[in-house]
């Protein structure tokens, strides 16, 4: 299964051609490495997988690219992709406020609203049930007795913080303190507190832009643990310049050089024995 | 390698003392003598503010006191010289104008900031009206309010167009104050809310103009302080009755600046010219306070 289908997919920052006819699939599930010298045009492909790329003034991107079988330039809502497939950044980059609003923003931005559901009454309730004149008529109708239960946004939203924060390895860090501003954080909390902020919206992909190249060697450690973790429920992309970090964890690599995709493929084969010349002398280079 | 231990371990060894830092200074005497101007500089500086302030509560405190019943009556007599119509009247002036330049002036930098193309001709022609429009004397504001507010309008001296006239010469003000601070939120914040499915209006209500707000009432303040000392802009618009001027019905009256500057200019009333310029003093003191407060309260810095 496919996340991801890229079919011959251009990208120019004005007269520069950024990335030349790629066309590639991405798994689901897996975690895929790009990696290449700077300005091979990794982080551009990035970017075009959730849009990012449109922000930039004079960017043109020309081809397809397919989430899940759709087009997501011609026929998907740009802020609905975006919850779809989540972004980590190089710099963790929290909001200014308490960590639970950090989180909390992305499920405000998608509106959330109060769950009414109908549920078994429990003996009590259904003995105070039966007193009622409501009550003996549901039974005389031969009715199920149920009682109204309502799940609050509040209740939903604590909820998902915690579970998210959970998902990031952040919640024991930071459960006493969920309302204190979230600039106060390490970096490297800092950091898994942005992968909690989006999977807090459930997401199917995870793209990470260089997400641990501004930690040190111990975050960078946990959230490579994490990123291992998260494969299970997310596909992840992910761009990297540390060569042993893309063997240690990447399913899949993909290699570029000046805008091409030059190699494609399972990352051992691609460590071990590369078949394009550059590939290899790109990673003796950098493992050397 | 020996190592030896220091017999005054306790003596920090990073710190001159005083004696020394002068003897430092022998061989450099160009540095002594940049020393003490930049030091004399700074000592000028401070030192006017004081004397200013300092002078001003001397001379103005007791009158204040004892000519309180005075200064304070309802309404205005030639015996009492009262300033409290024209304190309300400058009230009135400070927050009608913020009313209409605040929105207009966050407004446009927003514009200018997150949807127009920072290149574009349209964007460098509002950038250098704002300047143009700032470094213009406030004087000429007062005239253009008088030939359009005062006479086109058929309005005559009244508060309202007193406060039009102000908020047009704060525009510019808070404008780019709100503009260079909206510039100095961090890209990668407004990337990560667009990242996480945030639409562009919800990511400048939510995340960039909270960023930006520390900024937005520095230039609220340098506003309000403008509007606070005016007086030639507004002798041309609000008019200088001595009354209790009305926004809503047209009634125009002084400001205290003007107030003040009548005062002062026709001598009579020496004492409650200095209890009132204290009262503006105590007036720009408690807006700087409360904008310490505000900012305080809201400020979300990156």
């Amino acid at each position: 299964m496919s996340a991801f289908e890229l079919e011959n997919l251009n990208v120019y920052y004005g007269n520069y051609h950024a990335n030349k006819d790629i066309n590639m699939s991405i798994e689901c599930n897996k975690v895929t490495a790009l990696i290449g010298s700077s300005g091979c045009g990794k982080s551009t492909l990035l970017r075009s997988l959730n849009r990012m790329n449109d922000l930039v003034p004079n960017c043109r991107v020309t081809g397809t690219v397919l989430l899940e079988g759709e087009d997501i330039y011609r026929s998907m809502d740009i802020n609905l992709l975006r919850k779809r497939v989540g972004m980590v950044f190089q710099k963790p980059s929290p909001f200014a406020m308490s960590i639970y609003d950090n989180i909390a923003y992305g499920l405000r931005t998608h509106g959330i609203k109060n769950i009414v559901e109908y549920v078994e009454p429990s003996r009590e309730e259904r003995e105070k049930l039966l007193k009622t004149k409501a009550g003996q008529k549901l039974v005389a109708e031969g009715k199920p007795l149920l009682v109204k239960k309502v799940t609050t946004k509040k209740e939903q939203i604590m909820e998902i913080v915690e579970e998210s924060l959970k998902a990031a390895a952040l919640w024991d860090d930071v459960k006493d303190r969920l309302h204190k501003n979230a600039l106060g954080l390490s970096g490297g909390q800092q950091q898994r507190l942005c992968i909690a902020r989006s999977l807090a919206i459930s997401p199917e992909v995870l793209l990470m832009d260089e997400a641990t190249s501004a930690l040190d060697p111990r975050s960078t450690a946990k959230i490579e643990e994490l990123i291992v973790r998260l494969k299970e429920k997310y596909t992840i992309v992910m761009v990297t310049h540390n060569m042993r970090q893309t063997m240690r964890i990447a399913d899949n690599t993909a290699f570029f050089a000046q805008g091409e995709l030059i190699e494609y493929g399972n990352t051992k084969d691609i460590f071990d024995n590369a078949k394009d010349e550059r590939t290899a002398e790109f990673l003796s280079s950098e493992l050397a | 390698m020996s190592l030896k231990k220091s017999k005054t371990n306790s003596e920090a060894i990073n710190k001159l003392t005083l004696g020394q830092k002068l003897l430092a200074y022998t061989k450099k005497p160009f540095s002594f003598i940049l020393l003490i101007a930049i030091s004399i500089s700074a000592l000028i500086t401070l030192g006017s503010v004081v004397w200013i302030i300092v002078y001003i509560f001397m001379k103005g405190t007791v009158p204040l006191f004892t000519q309180a019943k005075d200064l304070f009556a309802v309404k205005w007599t030639t015996a009492n010289q009262s300033m409290l119509p024209a304190l309300i009247n400058t009230l009135q002036i400070i927050v009608v104008s913020l009313l209409i330049a605040v929105p207009i002036g966050v407004c446009a930098a927003v514009y200018l900031v997150e949807y127009a193309n920072s290149k574009s001709m349209f964007v460098q022609s509002v950038r250098l009206a704002a300047e143009v429009l700032a470094g213009i004397p406030s004087i000429v504001y007062g005239i253009f309010g008088m030939i359009v507010f005062v006479n086109a309008f058929k309005w005559g001296y009244t508060i309202f167009g007193g406060a039009l006239t102000m908020s047009l010469m704060i525009l510019p003000l808070i404008l780019r104050t709100t503009e260079e601070s909206l510039r100095a939120v961090p890209n990668a914040i407004r990337e990560s809310s667009y990242a996480l499915g945030a639409g562009k209006l919800r990511t400048i209500l939510h995340i960039i103009l909270p960023a930006g707000l520390s900024g937005i009432l520095s230039g609220v303040i340098m506003g309000i302080g403008r509007v606070i000392g005016e007086t030639g802009a507004l002798i041309y618009t609000a008019g200088i009755t001595n009354g209790l001027g009305n926004v809503f019905n047209g009634d125009g009256g002084k400001t205290l600046s003007v107030h003040l500057y009548f005062l002062a200019k026709e001598g009579l009333y020496t004492d409650k010219a200095w209890a009132t310029a204290l009262v503006l003093l105590l007036l720009v003191f408690a807006v700087y306070g409360l904008a310490g407060f505000v900012e305080n309260k809201l400020k979300r810095e990156y």
